[in-house]
């Protein structure tokens, strides 16, 4: 049986690579791999690709790509509010009933306020990314991920320079990493919601046309 | 009005598909660019390269059948144009005249 390319990433080129003859490349990538070509240089190929046709998007389209992020950072500060606030609530729910059930120990006291904060965080990103993606129909998927980068380098800077401002008593390694981990939260649904909307509106999607 | 120069990676891939001439697609266009140059060439950029190419007017293509070694996915194939033609020529005579201007390029000492 002749071997596959991965489907991952095969996956990832036919959702994140815009343009016209997406399925050749697709199919010039399958052809390559089938006469010997390693995993490593498929996904070496699948990543270049990618990134050449999202700067490729972007360059072609500077207004579009500025009012995307615009719009996106827009409505994150607009839904950040009921985020925080229905997070807030959450994490002091549960922390009351810990306290009145019992069950007040380190982790699940600690957990309660990061993990309710990224739910709702992931919530509010995944509502961005259906509008980016709904106001830009002939780019979206690149806009989506463009948003979604800047939500993360934000997100992640934003939670470097939290960890190194506080002073807390020694905490586990484990407890350290968490913040660095559900920071990515955010821009990850950010970018599932848009794709999402993409994927569906696809037929309407001039800039990701398939071949045919 | 003033005229934009073929880029490097640009001339690299119309000089590959004059010499494929009618099976220039996207394996052997970054196979004849690979041999060449002896570096890898990302497949994306190839393509990204030959639609800006055929947005200049210099490049045309059509598509051909589905084969089941592609993973049932249609070869593109790219064929220059006239223009396209007059344009390598254009970059030809330049690089060339540029070439015998150049000290440090004659006898191989460099």
């Amino acid at each position: 049986m002749a071997p596959r390319p991965p489907r991952f990433a095969t996956w990832l080129l036919e959702h994140f690579v815009s343009g016209p003859r997406r399925q050749s490349l697709v199919g010039d990538l399958h052809e390559k791999y089938l006469q010997g070509y390693s995993t490593a240089w498929y996904w070496r190929q699948v990543v270049t690709t990618i990134v050449v046709s999202a700067t490729r998007d972007i360059s072609a389209n500077r207004r579009l790509a500025l009012r995307a992020v615009a719009m996106g950072w827009l409505g994150y500060a607009v839904l950040s509010f009921p985020a925080h606030w229905l997070a807030e609530s959450v994490r002091l729910r549960v922390q009351d009933w810990l306290v009145t059930s019992g069950h007040y120990t380190f982790w699940p006291v600690f957990l309660a306020g990061p993990l309710s904060a990224t739910l709702f965080a992931c919530i509010a990103g995944a509502a961005i990314g259906w509008l980016v993606a709904r106001l830009h129909p002939t780019h979206a998927v690149t806009m989506v991920c463009l948003f979604s980068v800047s939500v993360l380098l934000f997100e992640l800077g934003f939670t470097g320079l939290m960890l190194s401002i506080q002073t807390h008593a020694p905490m586990p390694q484990a407890a350290l990493m968490l913040p660095v981990v559900l920071a990515m939260g955010a821009p990850v649904s950010v970018l599932l919601g848009g794709l999402w909307t993409a994927r569906t509106a696809k037929d309407s999607l001039s800039g990701i046309s398939a071949d045919s | 009005m003033s005229r934009e120069f073929l880029g490097g990676f640009e001339l690299l891939v119309l000089l590959a598909l004059m010499r494929l001439g009618d099976e220039a697609y996207g394996v052997p266009i970054s196979q004849a660019i690979e041999e060449s140059s002896g570096r890898e060439v990302a497949l994306g950029s190839v393509y990204v390269t030959l639609d800006r190419l055929e947005e200049k007017g210099f490049v045309s293509s059509t598509l051909g059948e589905p084969t089941a070694v592609r993973g049932g996915r249609a070869k593109t194939y790219f064929r220059i144009t006239a223009k396209g033609l007059r344009e390598v020529r254009q970059a030809q005579r330049t690089l060339v005249a540029l070439w015998r201007g150049v000290p440090q390029l004659h006898g191989g000492a460099a």
